[in-house]
């Protein structure tokens, strides 16, 4: 196991910013019941679905028309459960 | 931060309840309020002392109850939380600081009625149950809020959905940073609080809440 790592202040301020909407990253993950696509840095939803499994399928398509990208697919806590990349069409 | 915006948290600090322990520090945050927990301070201070000097710091408190039995068979139950909490409600009770007297505590375990099996003399307090789950544990928090406060505060659905957006801007960017998955299931708590209150007053600002 690695030593543990800290987070500085600075590390904290560079994180805390939003992320660039133009991100080539996605993100499924659960929202008032239902499971979304967003892209990394967006408020809105690219789009809803009633199960993540759905969302799933859906993001491939997504990154990939988007010229390749990385998906992330999240649990419900947050927590990412899985990283996927994909390359564009 | 101010004694009015100070919550002193009393609670396990073992990886078993993370899961609990990190909603409830993010919703304190969200809510504005200013967390304070002992994992914070140096090991060269006497424990006792720092943990009464934030008892004295903080207008309001929180303490899980929800841990205090033996980690192993045969060991026995630990007693830090109902201690804590001891000396917070005497700090309020006994003190003829008309400061210290406006003090004000929630109480978490995990199933309602659960403490009257082993400190049933806390009968008159706020005893709210989790249900060890992080989305009930932040609604009862934030319900105690609003009782008290007697102000609109955001929804539970908010804050646990803003939780779920922070790890899902932050997880793989500490990743890009080469944390692994243990560098962060092994972040301290401090650490969250960093990273809380650097993120919530962005997302905040994005949505214009």
């Amino acid at each position: 196991m690695s030593d543990k790592k800290k987070i500085t202040k600075q590390l904290a301020k560079s994180i805390g910013r939003l992320a660039s909407v133009h991100s080539n990253r996605y993100h499924v993950m659960p929202r008032a019941n239902k499971w979304i696509i967003r892209r990394d840095g967006a408020i809105r939803a690219l789009g809803i679905y009633k199960t993540r499994n759905e969302a799933v399928k859906k993001v491939e398509d997504v990154v990939r028309s988007s010229h390749g990208g990385y998906a992330y697919i999240h649990g419900k806590d947050g927590r990412i459960v899985e990283e996927v990349t994909y390359f564009g069409d | 931060m101010s004694f009015k915006r100070n919550v002193f948290i009393n609670c396990p600090f073992d990886d078993a309840y993370r899961s609990l322990l990190q909603p409830l520090l993010f919703t304190v945050l969200y809510l504005d309020f200013n967390p304070l927990i002992s994992e914070t301070e140096s090991s060269g201070n006497v424990r006792v002392s720092e943990i009464i000097r934030r008892i004295k710091d903080s207008k309001y408190a929180i303490h899980d109850i929800s841990r205090n039995e033996a980690l192993n068979p045969g060991d026995l139950p630990r007693f830090n939380m109902p201690y804590e909490m001891g000396l917070d409600i005497g700090c309020q009770t006994f003190s003829g600081s008309e400061k210290l007297k406006q003090k004000q505590c929630l109480i978490l375990d995990r199933e309602k009625y659960r403490y009257q099996r082993f400190i049933s003399d806390i009968a008159g307090q706020d005893i709210k149950d989790h249900n060890d789950t992080p989305e009930i544990l932040i609604k009862r928090v934030r319900e105690w809020f609003t009782t008290i406060l007697n102000i609109h505060l955001p929804s539970p659905t908010e804050i646990w959905e803003a939780y779920g957006e922070f790890w899902a801007d932050t997880e793989e960017k500490l990743k890009r940073m080469r944390f692994t998955t243990d560098d962060i299931n092994h972040l301290t708590f401090s650490d969250f609080i960093l990273l809380f209150n650097e993120w919530i007053p962005n997302y905040k600002a994005a949505r214009g809440v």
